[in-house]
């Protein structure tokens, strides 16, 4: 698995350096537009799950590397867990540099080192942590998701395959829970407000980050063992 | 590091099936031997990339069994390093991402390759002319093709499964690579036996009339013919006939009991089995050698006559 996450740092070199560029970009952008940096690690987090897992199959598809790498000393079992190591500690990686930057420019506003207003969008008080624990969690959860349901698509179809069904997948699962809260009328309505009003309080919302986080560490692992099911018979 | 497996082919195919939408490998069987190149020929679809994607457990068989340095396809499908550290492959694409430069593609090979050799990967760059600075993007075919052999042979492999490998390269950067193949397969074991062997796959059948030691020939997925090539290019002859002298060969008692025939608008092509002796008893009767190129034409297209029972199977005499 380590020599297919190592191929992967090299095939992805280029892109990661891109990468971290659009991500400083949208950083930048999001926090001037929001006025705050504490949602940035977990909206990252959620954008590099996406990218990486969508970016790393588009690869796969170029000059037949999916086939010529299996003729390499990797086994189907190590390209399939070697890519969800590659994406998740990707997306985590990017998503911890973003929260040190933002604790660090924190620091140096408190420290008067910036200016008013820059120091005023970069301040983490505690209301601005609880948010941003809250991002972090809820965006981990669908970056989770996200790459749960495209991963084991693209290692069956391919990306260009994958590209025809999965806009149409993603838009039904973001919709299928308003439909099926919608469906269970008003009594589902009002547990799910008073899940948000718990998960406002400081054991709410510990509660409610240990449940994304499981939650999506959970479909990451089924997705995984799926994409190895897949992967082991697909022809290339 | 070589590996020898008493005798046993180092490559070997019995009866391979797999089946597809209109198109299927039925009952492919062939072998290479250590210190063999096998040409591996055929038109366009005729399945030579399924049978080496078979070979190498890219795909799944319906039937049938292949081994390559004794390892079946699931086992090379599951197998991480040791079997696939002594096989090169090169497909009919520089088969990488097209971003990726020269010098990292040697970076990537060497993180793979436990036996990844980069002084021998700097040489055969320096040999090939390849600029290890250049995108595999803004290659074009021809060096596209020579980094991946330049690739292939820098990982100390113990066979070469080429698929294409020497289309787009010019005809000297062929005559290289064919050198460069020539001494690949000559490398010998401790005990001075042959242990390297290759099957290339290719359209430029010239190249196999250079180095091949054998010739295999796929069409419409079964096995039309595999021969010694100096059996067919040494030996065998294409008689230039026009119509009257091939009814006069058909009608010869020195005629072989099957002959195979080509039709042509300006006359008919008739395979002979030893060229001397068909020029001793038709001196005035042009005999070429036969290419390999002569010969797939032949067998794929012609028709099998038996002239003293003159009963025409698969074809006229017309």
């Amino acid at each position: 698995m380590m020599r297919m996450a190592k191929m992967e740092l090299v095939v992805f070199g280029q892109y990661l350096k891109q990468l971290s560029f659009s991500i400083l970009f949208m950083a930048v952008c999001f926090a001037a537009g929001t006025g705050n940096t504490s949602a940035l690690p977990g909206i990252i987090f959620m954008m590099g799950m996406f990218s990486l897992s969508s970016s790393a199959s588009n690869y796969d598809e170029h000059n037949g590397w999916a086939a010529f790498r299996l003729t390499m000393p990797v086994s189907r079992r190590e390209v399939v867990l070697g890519r969800y190591l590659f994406v998740l500690a990707g997306a985590l990686s990017v998503s911890l540099l973003v929260a040190a930057a933002a604790l660090v420019l924190s620091m140096l506003g408190q420290a008067s080192m910036l200016p008013e207003v820059v120091a005023r969008v970069v301040r983490l008080d505690a209301d601005a942590m609880q948010a941003g624990l809250f991002t972090l969690a809820f965006c981990s959860a669908v970056g989770f998701v996200i790459a749960s349901v495209s991963m084991p698509v693209f290692f069956k179809f391919g990306q260009t395959k994958a590209t025809q069904w999965l806009p149409f997948i993603m838009m039904f699962l973001g919709v299928a829970p308003f439909m099926i809260v919608g469906f269970m009328g008003g009594e589902a309505m009002m547990a799910a407000q008073r899940a948000f009003a718990f998960a406002q309080t400081p054991e709410g919302l510990a509660a409610f980050a240990a449940g994304a986080c499981a939650f999506g560490l959970v479909c990451y692992a089924v997705s995984c063992a799926i994409s190895l099911r897949i992967y082991s018979a697909r022809d290339l | 590091m070589t590996t020898s497996f008493a005798g046993a082919p180092l490559i070997e195919a019995h009866g391979v099936i797999k089946r597809y939408d209109g198109f299927a490998l039925q009952q492919v069987s062939f072998a290479v031997e250590p210190g063999q190149i096998v040409g591996f020929i055929g038109q366009n679809g005729a399945g030579k990339s399924t049978t080496i994607k078979a070979l190498l457990g890219l795909i799944e068989l319906d039937g049938g069994e292949v081994r390559v340095l004794g390892a079946s396809p699931r086992e090379l499908s599951a197998s991480s390093a040791a079997v696939k550290e002594r096989i090169g492959v090169v497909f009919d694409t520089v088969s990488m991402p097209p971003h990726m430069r020269v010098r990292e593609v040697g970076k990537l090979m060497s993180r793979v390759y436990a036996t990844w050799d980069a002084s021998a990967f700097e040489r055969n760059l320096v040999q090939l002319k390849l600029d290890d600075a250049k995108a595999i993007k803004e290659l074009s075919r021809g060096m596209g093709m020579k980094l991946s052999l330049a690739c292939a042979l820098a990982h100390d492999p113990q066979v070469l499964i080429l698929d294409e490998a020497t289309a787009g390269l010019d005809p000297m950067a062929r005559d290289e690579v064919l050198d460069m193949l020539r001494e690949f397969v000559a490398v010998e074991d401790a005990s001075g036996e042959p242990c390297h062997a290759i099957l290339m796959s290719s359209h430029i059948t010239s190249d196999l009339d250079k180095i091949a030691d054998e010739v295999v020939c796929i069409d419409e997925g079964r096995i039309v013919f595999a021969c010694s090539k100096d059996e067919i290019c040494d030996l065998m002859g294409v008689a230039r006939c026009r119509a009257a002298e091939a009814e006069h060969v058909l009608a010869s008692p020195s005629a072989p009991d099957e002959l195979r025939v080509l039709h042509h608008d300006y006359g008919v092509d008739v395979l002979v089995p030893d060229r001397f002796e068909f020029a001793r008893v038709f001196p005035r009767i042009p005999c070429d050698r036969v290419t390999i190129d002569d010969y797939m034409a032949l067998m794929l297209k012609g028709s099998v006559l038996h002239p003293r029972g003159a009963a025409a199977k698969g074809g006229d005499a017309r």
